[in-house]
């Protein structure tokens, strides 16, 4: 399993669309956001960013949108290196929804609050106000026309989400998506991430230290401590790795230490990562 | 998050917000821009008219308006209570030192008050065009929705001022609640039992400190949050106003008339008998 | 904020037209200065934070002395500036006028008078801190009684040369009257100077970057406040 581990040090795959490589940021009181940051996203995946508060994810994820700019390093998306001037490129091509969503709600109506970045991307009221209907049809959301302060929590996390939907990215980032979510609206959210990668084949980018949802939802699991990324891998090698998650201030999400406690682990026996597929390994 | 408004004597956006978007009456069909100019004309009349018998049909005029949009009454006269406090502020000071007939006087310090009739009948007029003037103005953003209202301000303020209404009546419930619920939270620690002038003023201080801060920190959010999503400075309009119909232009005219006509009377030659 | 508390129709056609092109002319002058009206994404959202909270506070009763208001306009100017700050107060009469908190045709007089306090607030509130070295409670409410003294007297003097419509007194009369006023904005003003020093004292010790001080803060774009004030 060690082997599927990689330490990056600049290795990228040929058809990565997002290829942060050997990225710096100190801010301007002097603490660093992130330290030789590498890192990549591939087509249709979800790859996770698991690190506690501090680590440098969200710094990381408002770099892959142009938000911040390295100060060593660059970043390469779909073959551009982000910069000043392309910026509204890259942010079109790079949604980033985030952890406060009253944040970004700030139009009167939840339908104006999704349209607003359509609108911006130059479309016609009538393109935004479709592509808008589409993407709160998406996720779910049926009530269009109430204020956004209104709303509930999920529903509120919900319409963000839309909003960046609607401008149709390739590439999605989010930051804590269920963070102050009930179990039920979680669920929702992970249903439609989920949906994002299979049926419309975006890639999602989901900063997070809730180590059972990233065993549940990722295809690949990065590691990020002080700045860096110190480990990334297939989910069933990475949350298994008790000492690496400690070493990052991080749990073994609740399924995997079931399974090693049980003492469930065998060869052939693949190790589950979620209630689902540990159930029938109790069982037998 | 706190719904509740911080007090009933004072107008809340919130609840303002709230009788625009949910309800259907005839004055909320109305055209926003028709409403909008009405309102120009009822300040201008406010400000012109001098005769209290037309000031009076004047306010009966605006709560009229106010009713037909089936608005609560009862919160409006909650909602007089700051504009009447402000004239009765000036006024008692007016009132006793206007010349003409007096009415009652006495004597304070070896001062000499009293109170005439021109006293009464200022302060009485103040009101007047107080109320109507506010009836109006709450009958008007009470009846139109925020999206017309964006609309509005976008067409008639120069940049940024727009944006930063735009944006601050959107902020305003925000705000609005997160300052209420501190109240709440302090309130329901202290339970009136702080003691000392010192103390509460530091308390209080140490909310507002702590709103603008919080402030702050958000308004960065959101200006990345804006920026992410390709914000370049001007909101996007999702809305259009219908153009006037016939029937707002035509009372539109009437008003324009009658107001030519009160303005003409008062500063050329006196049309109706001031 | 700091009124002329005066509603609609208390003065006449004449004077609300000369005191709003008075204030149309220094708005005109504040949006100049920020850049010939464009500002940047995050100056509109701080700019509209600033309303919305001056706007919310405004609101609250401090149980004191019986119920007291606060304006925290000198406060607004020592956060974002005066040009901006001007915009911010602009903003905040014309909420307040529309629920009845001042009358719209004030609005021009109510914001000449607004702007003087954040003015006064942002100059003198860095004079104090940076040239007589004063500590900031006190620098706070310096700023803040001084901007709210001269204001009011601004106040007396609006309303002393328009007169109030359908008032017979002459001006001398209506300026004592409003003196009287004056006197007591003034004494509200001291209690608000210390509110703002108490205010700035925690702004001090949480974001001291706020009130253009020492560590920056640790977000990016908010390296340095005088992006925000950089009217001067």
């Amino acid at each position: 399993m060690e082997s599927d581990i990689h330490h990056l040090a600049g290795a990228e795959r040929e058809d990565a669309i997002v290829h942060v490589d050997c990225v710096s940021h100190r801010y301007p009181d002097g603490t660093e956001g992130i330290h030789n940051m590498c890192f990549s996203v591939y087509p249709k995946e979800i790859v996770t960013l698991c690190g506690p508060n501090g680590a440098g994810k969200s710094t990381l994820i408002e770099h892959i949108n142009g938000l911040m700019m390295p100060d060593k390093g660059r970043i390469r998306v779909f073959g551009m290196d982000i910069d000043k001037k392309n910026v509204s490129a890259i942010r079109k091509l790079v949604g980033l929804v985030f952890q406060d969503a009253d944040s970004q709600l700030f139009s009167p109506t939840v339908m104006d609050d999704v349209m607003f970045g359509p609108l911006n991307l130059g479309l016609s009221v009538e393109e935004a106000r479709k592509r808008a209907e589409w993407a709160l049809d998406v996720v779910g959301m049926k009530e269009t026309n109430k204020i956004p302060h209104y709303l509930s929590g999920g529903q509120k996390r919900l319409v963000a989400i839309a909003g960046i939907l609607a401008m149709k990215p390739q590439i999605l980032v989010v930051d804590e998506p269920t963070g102050d979510l009930d179990p039920s609206n979680a669920k929702r959210i992970e249903d439609i991430l989920r949906s994002l990668r299979d049926e419309h084949g975006i890639s999602v980018v989901i900063a997070l230290h809730d180590m059972d949802m990233a065993a549940r939802l990722a295809d690949r699991v990065c590691i990020v401590r002080g700045g860096s990324v110190i480990a990334e891998g297939k989910p069933e090698d990475i949350l298994y790795d008790e000492k690496l998650l400690q070493s990052a201030g991080l749990e073994m999400p609740m399924v995997a230490k079931l399974f090693t406690d049980l003492g469930l682990e065998s060869k052939g026996v693949k190790r589950p990562l979620s209630l689902e597929q540990l159930t029938p390994l109790i069982k037998k | 998050m706190s719904r509740k408004s911080y007090s009933r004597h004072i107008p809340d956006f919130r609840l303002v917000t709230h009788y625009a978007e949910s309800r259907r009456s005839l004055i909320h069909r109305m055209n926003p821009w028709t409403k909008a100019v009405l309102l120009v004309f009822v300040i201008l009349f406010v400000i012109i008219v001098q005769d209290p018998y037309l000031l009076a049909i004047l306010l009966v005029a605006t709560v009229a308006f106010y009713a037909a949009a089936r608005l609560p009454l009862t919160l409006l006269l909650g909602w007089y209570t700051l504009p009447v406090f402000f004239v009765l502020t000036l006024a008692v000071l007016f009132m006793f030192s206007e010349p003409g007939r007096q009415l009652a006087s006495f004597t304070l310090l070896g001062t000499r008050i009293a109170l005439t009739e021109n006293g009464i009948l200022l302060v009485v007029n103040l009101l007047m065009r107080a109320l109507a003037a506010v009836t109006f103005s709450l009958a008007f953003f009470m009846t139109t929705r925020y999206t017309n209202i964006a609309v509005i301000a976008s067409k008639s303020l120069p940049k940024p001022l727009d944006n930063i209404f735009l944006l601050s009546y959107r902020f305003t419930f925000e705000t609005s609640d997160e300052v209420a619920d501190v109240l709440d939270a302090m309130r329901s620690r202290s339970g009136g039992l702080v003691k000392g002038v010192s103390r509460q003023t530091k308390m209080f201080a140490g909310i507002i400190g702590l709103a603008f801060v919080h402030a702050f920190e958000r308004a960065e959010r959101i200006a990345k949050a804006m920026e992410a999503r390709g914000f370049t400075g001007t909101f996007p309009m999702t809305e259009k106003i219908p153009r006037m119909s016939y029937g707002d232009f035509a009372l539109i005219g009437l008003v324009a008339l009658a107001l030519a006509i009160v303005a003409y009377s008062r500063y050329f030659n006196n049309l109706i008998g001031w | 904020m700091a009124h002329v508390h005066l509603e609609d129709g208390s003065l006449t056609l004449f004077w609300v037209l000369v005191w709003s092109g008075v204030a149309a002319g220094l708005v005109s002058i504040a949006l100049y200065r920020q850049g010939r009206g464009q500002i940047s994404t995050r100056k509109l959202a701080i700019a509209s934070m600033c309303v919305a909270v001056g706007f919310a506070a405004f609101q609250i009763e401090i149980p004191v002395f019986g119920g007291v208001h606060l304006n925290l306009t000198p406060l607004m100017g020592i956060l974002v500036g005066p040009a901006l700050g001007s915009l911010c107060v602009l903003t905040i009469n014309v909420f307040s006028a529309a629920i009845g908190h001042g009358g719209w045709s004030m609005i021009g007089a109510n914001t000449l008078v607004n702007m003087v306090e954040v003015f006064l607030g942002f100059y003198a509130y860095r004079f104090l801190r940076r040239y007589v070295k004063v500590e900031r409670f006190y620098s706070g409410f310096g700023a803040a009684a001084i901007a709210l003294t001269v204001s009011a007297l601004v106040a007396v003097a609006i309303v002393s040369i328009s007169e109030i419509q359908g008032s017979t007194q002459t001006r001398a009369q209506t300026m004592a009257n409003m003196l009287v006023l004056a006197i007591a904005n003034i004494v509200m003003g001291l209690f608000e100077g210390v509110v703002t020093g108490y205010i700035i004292s925690f702004l001090g010790k949480v974001r001291p970057d706020l009130i253009g001080e020492s560590a920056p803060a640790r977000i990016e774009g908010l390296e340095d406040r005088k992006e925000v004030a950089a009217d001067v």
